[in-house]
């Protein structure tokens, strides 16, 4: 009976809680399920929104800001106007380093940075190639020094490698042990709680799958 | 029972949620009825809100009561705020929002300024179109020649702004004027620039209307900014066909340390291919470059830059008069040293300073006649920045230029000659950008030098306007009051000379799109003051004046596309030029004879990912130069052939012992054009009463150049 009423009573706070806004982790999460669903504009728009009422309110934490700028940095792969392309990558670019003033030694901010620096470079690869991938690869070594395990960290190392001319190494060849690695990492890999950076795994399994197909 | 209080108190829960439930449906557009998808819906401190639908439409229920701010916001829109009160009941609303005028906040570009590196989006070169610049590779200066309000006489090197001479355009690093920007001119040989933008974060351009930290230059300013600190350790080494360098840089915590060795020397070059000039010693030069970076505190960054050259060379030079030739040799060295410190003081002050100091020493010896000429200077600079508030920014400083000439003329045999003065320029400047109204932006200065050797002491205003006609387009409007000292060849002679004036009137519009800029300028200069005299090198002070004056009018074109060709990228730079002066020895008022009416050129680079190679071609066009031909009339004006150039180059990168190895070839005037830059002619008739003449034609007809670099650190940063 005693622990009826009690479940009761936790149930009745949770909901006033989720109310009153405390707790914004399931909010978090349902906006980020959403996103990973399908790949489009849309998903990750109201992922950028959902971060953004979050973040209004929890000023001082730093995920809020990380997923904003992970839907902007997301819906400027998507979008195919460049001018909005550009503000994409320059509201996710604020965006992080709101964040990183937050939190300046997280390993997943290096990753996102490093994410912002792909944008930048494919939205006119010409032009923008050269002067971001240095910038790219550094982020990524700092991230690894942070924290070696983060499997984005090779994720995102593996995506360029294949994108990258054969003479700086790149090819899906070199990709392949690059890809290992994250999918080696991706497995130990515990995420620190429901919203702390999970993505990349299906992708990278992807495209380790494209890789390893095309070597032979 | 248990199970009756659970549902009680279940049902409690629902009836209050359904009880205190407010629905409020809406609906948000642009104020061109166009629908805002997915904007951000929300109230104020809360983070209950929802998304816009596809047609802008949104419906948002919730459990608060009361008077709440509805937030309705969306990137590229100014957030929009509607008070609502929240009263059980359904509530219909339409709102509606604006652009925003993000994109208008951005830096603003004035008229007549280029910004190459790598900064924003008012770019029109970054750091790998300097590196892959088909035109010219013997010069670093070449890439900016590819920009519009340039010419090109090729017989003279260096930057020809907008009708200006060689010595109108000043270059600066990092803020600091440099003494000697152009290698030692020799006789028909284009001078080089000292420093390559290469080996520069970033380099702004201005061919007009500049800002009043700058002066003593009548036409332009080269703004060269050095990198902060090296992105990563690099080691590196290059051979071309004339020259090795060695190259080498370390990064550490707080600072940070590198160092360039180069040696040029052109006589393999010149053992295969022909030249024009009769080399007695090809050039040769040695320039060593080291720099220092440290940071200093929380945001203070001190930069250290020392740059060292020697240059050597000497050639049998045809005279005209004596029918015999001249032996002509060149030693110069150069020194720069360069120290700038820059930090944050308090919230918003920051402060840029500087040391510079320049020796130059040039020994030519013609014949057995030595002439030596050294300058030294130095500058100290001070510059604060003072954000005000949004809409005003407040810049200003000081500095202190002191320059030493001197020049020793020492025949073999006859009277020697020594001149000698010392030249203190103070200059005060103050300039403050104002945000008017929300598309206009204005930048109004002055600058006040006072000049000890002619007593003058002047005040230069400077104003430029932009007005933003869309988030990609823009105009402005320039006018600035410039002024410059004469040149040290004419002080040596009369330092009373008073300073050379220029006015500038700019207006230019600029449309940047989807990866394709465009841009028109059009100008007017007019100068007061030159300095003329009746023939160069008479001894006496009273020769030279300030009576000569002239203009320089023109429209400027640029064309950067990098989006219509796949793997291509080209762009266009067209200059009309109409100019007119009468100052130097001009005996009535003409076109000058460096100055061509149409400039044209045209760079194109293709990537070909099968190969990793770069090819990039490049084009120049200029028409034909004036001259006067005394076996004609001394005062018909007759003009050259125009001049041609394509020049090709190819940059292949590969890896050799698995180190990154860029492999480049470069062919100029693939078409054998036969350039003609002008005509030189004896002082005096010959025994027939004919002024012996020659042609001014380029060093070489056609250029060879190939080499390779190679990076022990990885692939080196572009």
């Amino acid at each position: 009976m005693k622990k009826i009423i009690f479940i009761a009573f936790v149930l009745l706070i949770a909901q006033k809680m989720q109310g009153s806004d405390t707790l914004y982790y399931p909010l978090l999460r349902k906006s980020i399920d959403l996103a990973y669903k399908e790949y489009k504009l849309e998903n990750y728009r109201q992922l950028a929104n959902c971060s953004e009422r979050i973040l209004l309110v929890y000023k001082d934490e730093w995920l809020p800001y990380y997923y904003e700028a992970y839907a902007y940095v997301n819906m400027s792969f998507i979008e195919t106007n460049e001018d909005n392309r550009e503000m994409y990558n320059d509201k996710a670019q604020n965006l992080h380093d709101e964040a990183f003033k937050i939190k300046p030694d997280e390993s997943e901010l290096f990753v996102l940075q490093s994410l912002i620096y792909f944008a930048r470079m494919s939205v006119s690869p010409m032009i923008n190639g050269p002067l971001y991938i240095t910038k790219a690869n550094n982020a990524l070594s700092d991230a690894e020094k942070l924290d070696p395990d983060n499997p984005r960290i090779y994720y995102l190392r593996g995506k360029s490698t294949i994108n990258a001319p054969k003479f700086f190494g790149g090819g899906k060849d070199a990709a392949i042990p690059i890809f290992e690695k994250a999918l080696t990492m991706y497995k130990i890999f515990k995420q620190k709680s429901t919203v702390h950076p999970d993505w990349g795994k299906e992708d990278a399994e992807r495209l380790y799958k494209e890789c390893k197909r095309d070597s032979v | 029972m248990v199970k009756i209080v659970l549902l009680e108190i279940l049902f409690l829960l629902q009836v209050s949620s359904l009880l205190c439930q407010t629905t409020l449906i809406g609906n948000v557009q642009t104020d061109k009825n166009q629908p805002v998808i997915g904007a951000n819906i929300y109230f104020k401190g809360t983070i209950e809100g929802t998304n816009s639908d596809e047609h802008g439409r949104f419906l948002l229920s919730t459990n608060l009561t009361g008077d709440k701010i509805l937030v309705v916001s969306c990137i590229g829109y100014k957030t929009h705020e509607e008070p609502v009160k929240l009263q059980n009941n359904v509530t219909e609303l339409f709102i509606t929002i604006f652009d925003d005028d993000v994109e208008l906040k951005e830096v603003t570009v004035y008229a007549g300024t280029f910004e190459a590196g790598d900064k924003n989006k008012s770019v029109v070169l970054n750091r790998p179109d300097m590196a892959t610049n088909p035109i010219g590779f013997g010069d670093a200066l070449s890439v900016i020649r590819t920009l519009p309000g340039t010419s090109n006489p090729g017989d003279e090197g260096g930057l020809f702004v907008r009708g200006g001479e060689q010595n109108e355009t000043k270059t600066f690093v990092d803020g600091m004027i440099v003494g000697s920007p152009y290698t030692a001119k020799m006789p028909n040989v284009p001078v080089r620039g000292r420093f390559s933008p290469m080996l520069f974060r970033g380099t702004v351009f201005s061919t007009g209307g500049y800002s009043a930290e700058y002066g003593q230059a009548l036409s332009s300013v080269l703004l060269l900014n050095s990198i902060d600190m090296p992105e990563k350790d690099e080691t590196g080494f290059s051979l071309f066909s004339s020259a090795i360098s060695i190259n080498k840089s370390n990064k550490w915590e707080k600072s940070s340390l590198s160092a360039s060795l180069q040696y040029v020397n052109m006589s393999p070059t010149y053992s295969i291919i022909n030249s024009n000039v009769k080399w007695n010693h090809a050039p040769e030069n040695f320039s060593p470059m080291v720099a220092y970076r440290h940071k200093a505190g929380k945001s203070g960054l001190i930069k250290v830059t020392t740059n060292f050259s020697i240059d050597n060379s000497s050639m049998l030079y045809p005279n005209l008069d004596t029918r015999l030739d001249d032996q002509i040799s060149l030693k110069n060295n150069d020194l720069f040293i360069v120290s700038t410190y820059k930090a944050a003081i308090g919230k918003d002050w920051i402060v840029n300073s500087g040391v510079s100091y320049n020796f130059d020493n040039e020994k030519i010896k013609l014949n057995k006649d030595d002439i030596e000429t050294s300058k030294q200077s130095y500058e100290l600079k001070l510059s604060l920045i003072k954000p005000v508030n949004e809409k005003l920014n407040l810049k200003f400083g000081t500095n202190f230029f002191h320059e030493v000439f001197s020049r020793n003329y020492l025949p073999f045999e006859g009277d020697q000659y020594k001149w000698k003065f010392n030249n203190p320029v103070i200059a005060f400047f103050l300039e403050s950008e104002i945000k008017l109204f929300k598309r206009i932006s204005t930048r109004i200065g002055g600058r006040a030098e006072v000049i000890s050797l002619s007593g003058e002491a002047y005040i230069s205003p400077r104003f430029s306007l932009a007005y933003k006609t869309s988030s990609n387009s823009q105009v402005s409007l320039g006018y600035g009051k410039f002024s410059e000292q004469p040149l040290n060849e004419y002080l040596i002679y009369n330092n009373r000379l008073k300073s050379e004036q220029a006015s500038h009137y700019i207006i230019n519009y600029q449309l940047t799109k989807n990866s394709r800029i465009f841009r028109i300028e059009a100008y007017y200069k007019k100068y007061s003051g030159l300095v003329k005299y009746d023939s160069l090198h008479a001894i006496t002070p009273g020769e030279y004046n300030n009576s000569g004056s002239g203009y320089a009018k023109g429209i400027d074109l640029f064309y950067r596309d990098s989006k219509s060709i796949k793997n291509g990228d080209f762009w266009i730079s067209y200059s009309l030029l109409d100019s007119k002066r009468n100052y130097m020895d001009y005996s009535f008022t003409h076109t000058p004879f460096f100055i061509s009416k149409h400039n044209l050129s045209l760079v194109y680079k293709h990537y070909i990912s099968k190969t990793d190679s770069y090819i990039s071609a490049g084009y120049e066009y200029s028409s034909g130069r004036y001259y006067i031909d005394p076996n004609i009339g001394l005062t018909d004006l007759i003009k050259t052939k125009s001049f041609n150039n394509l020049s090709l180059s190819i940059f292949h990168f590969t890896k050799i012992f698995g180190k990154f190895t860029m492999i480049f070839a470069q062919v100029t005037n693939i078409l054998g054009s036969e350039n003609i830059f002008g005509y030189r002619f004896a002082t005096r008739p010959d025994e027939y009463g004919v002024y012996e003449s020659e042609p001014i034609i380029p060093v070489s007809r056609r250029f060879y150049l190939a080499g390779f670099f190679i990076s022990f650190t990885g692939k080196p940063e572009m």
